[in-house]
């Protein structure tokens, strides 16, 4: 795995080239716009330096370029490798996974009748609890990890270890140039 | 077949002459690409090898394998003309294994000599039927065999298969060959012949991949090897006994599987020998038979990755512990009688003792191998064996195993066991992580009224900013944090790196940006939601950094322009 600080180089150069670009293009936004024009491009640069190897990067960047107003800015960010990383691979992915899904979706439907008297479970079996307890948390997570619903159970913990990871730095740089700022502005 | 030839490779690697392999093999090294150096240097390393070890007439047989055995090797990591410089090898090969046996009396160093002597001419003439096409090659070679000498009448037998008849047809040789790989003399030879079967232009390209892989794969998977050999060998052979009808010779086709790792030493006993050699030519009745008692589950990979050694079984390296070695011999055999074993063992139900498998084992002789494209389990003692129990226990060890890195990654995982705690905890982690980005960046947005990021505001500032000033900007959450009593060491310069111990950073660089930076790396904004910094000791490190940076950094370099700043400062960023 990359040093922690060349994947923070590498996210702090994108984020910043991405906020150059949102100033220049927009100016005078309210707070709001500002922060959420932030939030996406960190967001963005962070899931750009994965460079497309994983799947939350991916689903990220699919997810920020379809709105239209922000795809101009991922495309900025991105820069060359836009068309690369969005095209290509996410709607691959998103295709398999749509298939995946709907298949998935078919066969609960047939089940369905089943289990919707067992949602609680009402045997005292630890084990059934457990396994139903297990399957609430990992529905939470895949709520929670971009693209996680589209990932079998193995996937999805290594998407989330990797995705920790890179939340991590990009709390930290953020943290860092947040707090850089306030010093300037308060001295 | 080629099992066959890996096999006696194995065995002559094993039972003699390691030193006088290494040579060989180092001869091989020393090819060029040129045929005419590479059938000499053979003939030499050959005639080398006879003259160390004090062999009988068998050893010119062993050492010309383990020549042979070397130079793919030697000649695939070295050359240029892979294809051509095997395919000469094996065809020397072939050709000295029907010298060898057919004459008796002839030593090699005869049959060596006139190409030492002679090299342009007689190698020539060896070699120049090697360069066309292969089918060509042996069946000249085969002729010029024959013109020496007499056949045993067998040669009718393989009429497709010139090439292969001289040897093979030769009972003295299937004596020998059995003697080296464990194969009985009679009733194997029909399986033998049987499984040479190939045509002689599969048979090089055969030989090549599987020797290849051997060698890969015997060199990567050293560690696994060792700790599959010394994890499995206890167990598996105690559970071996009570199995089969043959459950003498499966103790023993056990104990030899295992041996093939490299620290046990039983390899070349020839009672051993025998009693796997009584399995092999059984062939797929018995395969059959000990599959449907116990067999394996196998997970296969599409076919076509069958040949590719070198890819890594990093991730079954945790499979690895359970791996049934043999299986992944079976993996390079597409010959005729792969794919019947295969079906079985695939239909199978895997079991504790891997005699299925020993059945295919040639891999008796050969190490135990994580394979490269199955993801082979075994089940453990007392555990369902039907194959969808195996599949979910794999499922569920690779998730474990993940989880084990989360819980490294996530604070306060340690104490916790259990799947559902442990993903609630990750869970927790990551919503408060994504909160923190959220916040932080709503306040960038307040900070930066203007979003632009003035770093050369940010730079001025520090310069002004007094070192005292930044312990009261300092505001420990965590009381781990050890910022303040590193203090400031203004003139230190690299030194500091040695004090960090997450970040690896190795370079101090002048940027200005980068100065600004790592002097507000010491402050800590609050937690969110009671989650501390994952890193604190990281910003005490950078700020003392920071301190040197400044002092060094500003005084040097003047401010430069935004544009100049963000680009010759990003580049060399370091956090």
């Amino acid at each position: 795995m990359r040093p922690p600080s060349l994947l923070k180089q590498e996210f702090l150069k994108k984020w910043i080239m991405g906020l150059q670009r949102c100033s220049s293009t927009k100016k005078n936004m309210n707070i709001l716009e500002r922060k959420k024009a932030i939030k996406l491009s960190a967001d963005v640069a962070m899931a750009s330096s994965r460079n497309g190897t994983t799947c939350w990067s991916r689903a990220l960047i699919a997810n920020a370029s379809k709105d239209g107003n922000d795809k101009h800015l991922v495309e900025q960010i991105l820069g060359p490798e836009s068309e690369r990383l969005i095209v290509k691979k996410v709607s691959i992915g998103a295709l398999v996974c749509n298939k995946r899904i709907r298949s998935k979706k078919i066969l609960k439907r047939s089940c369905g009748i089943r289990r919707t008297r067992k949602c609680v479970p009402q045997v005292a079996l630890a084990s059934s609890i457990a396994k139903w307890l297990v399957r609430k948390r990992t529905q939470v997570l895949k709520s929670l990890i971009p693209g996680g619903e589209f990932m079998n159970e193995v996937c999805l913990i290594k998407e989330t270890l990797d995705y920790i990871i890179s939340l991590r730095a990009q709390v930290d740089v953020m943290r860092s140039l947040a707090s850089a700022s306030e010093q300037v502005n308060h001295s | 077949m080629e099992k066959d030839k890996v096999f006696m490779a194995e065995g002559l690697n094993r039972a003699a002459a390691q030193p006088t392999w290494n040579s060989c093999s180092f001869g091989m090294e020393m090819q060029t690409n040129e045929l005419n150096c590479a059938t000499e240097q053979v003939g030499s390393c050959f005639f080398n090898c006879n003259l160390d070890n004090s062999m009988d007439q068998s050893d010119p047989f062993e050492s010309a394998l383990s020549s042979m055995v070397s130079s793919p090797a030697a000649s695939n990591a070295g050359s240029t003309l892979p294809g051509s410089g095997d395919n000469i090898m094996i065809r020397e090969l072939i050709g000295r294994l029907g010298n060898i046996c057919n004459s008796g009396d002839i030593s090699p160093q005869s049959f060596i000599k006139p190409n030492n002597n002679n090299n342009s001419a007689n190698t020539s003439c060896y070699i120049t039927p090697l360069n066309s096409p292969p089918k060509l090659n042996l069946s000249m070679m085969d002729s010029r065999i024959r013109g020496n000498f007499n056949l045993p009448g067998l040669g009718n037998q393989l009429p497709n298969h010139p090439s292969l008849a001289p040897f093979s047809a030769d009972p003295g040789f299937a004596e020998r060959a059995a003697r080296f790989s464990c194969f009985s003399s009679s009733r194997n030879f029909g399986a033998l012949n049987g499984q040479l079967g190939l045509t002689g232009a599969e048979f090089p390209q055969r030989l090549l991949p599987t020797m290849d892989s051997v060698k890969f794969s015997r060199v990567s998977n050293n560690q696994s090897i060792k700790v599959t050999g010394s994890q499995v060998n206890v167990p598996d052979s105690n559970e071996n006994l009570p199995q089969d009808g043959n459950s003498g010779s499966d103790k023993k086709n056990s104990r030899l599987s295992r041996s093939s790792s490299p620290e046990n030493a039983e390899f070349g006993d020839s009672k051993e020998e025998s009693s796997v050699s009584q399995q092999i030519p059984v062939g797929d009745s018995s395969i059959k038979r000990q599959n449907d008692a116990n067999a394996r589950k196998r997970k296969s990979i599409p076919r076509g990755k069958a040949k590719e050694t070198p890819s890594p079984a990093a991730a079954d390296a945790k499979v690895a512990a359970e791996i049934d070695e043999s299986t992944a011999k079976r993996s390079k055999q597409d010959g005729a009688a792969g794919n019947a074993k295969e079906k079985t063992e695939q239909n199978g139900n895997a079991k504790a003792a891997n005699d299925g498998n020993q059945k295919q084992s040639k891999e008796n002789a050969k190490p135990p191998e994580p394979p490269k494209d199955y993801i082979h389990v075994r089940a453990r003692r007392g555990q369902a064996t039907d194959s969808h129990s195996l599949a979910e226990r794999v499922r569920r060890e690779k998730i474990s195993e993940r989880m084990k890195f989360l819980q490294d990654l996530v604070p306060g995982c340690n104490k916790v066991t259990g799947k559902a705690v442990m993903l609630d905890e990750i869970i927790n982690y990551v919503q408060s992580l994504q909160r923190q980005v959220e916040f932080l960046s709503m306040k960038l947005a307040t900070v930066n009224p203007r979003m632009d990021i003035n770093m050369e505001a940010l730079l001025s500032k520090d310069m002004f900013q007094s070192r005292g000033s930044l312990p009261h900007a300092l505001y420990s959450v965590d009381s781990s944090e050890p910022g303040f009593p590193f203090g400031y060491q203004p003139q230190q310069g690299l030194p500091l790196n040695s004090r960090i111990s997450n970040n690896t950073e190795t370079q101090f660089s002048m940027n200005p940006l980068n100065a600004a930076l790592r002097k507000t790396q010491g402050l800590q904004l609050p937690p969110i939601d009671g989650f501390t910094d994952a890193n604190p000791k990281v910003a005490s490190f950078w700020e003392d950094d920071l301190q040197s940076i400044v002092q060094m950094g500003f005084g040097q370099n003047q401010p430069q322009s935004y544009q100049g700043s963000i680009a010759a400062g990003l580049v060399k960023i370091e956090l």
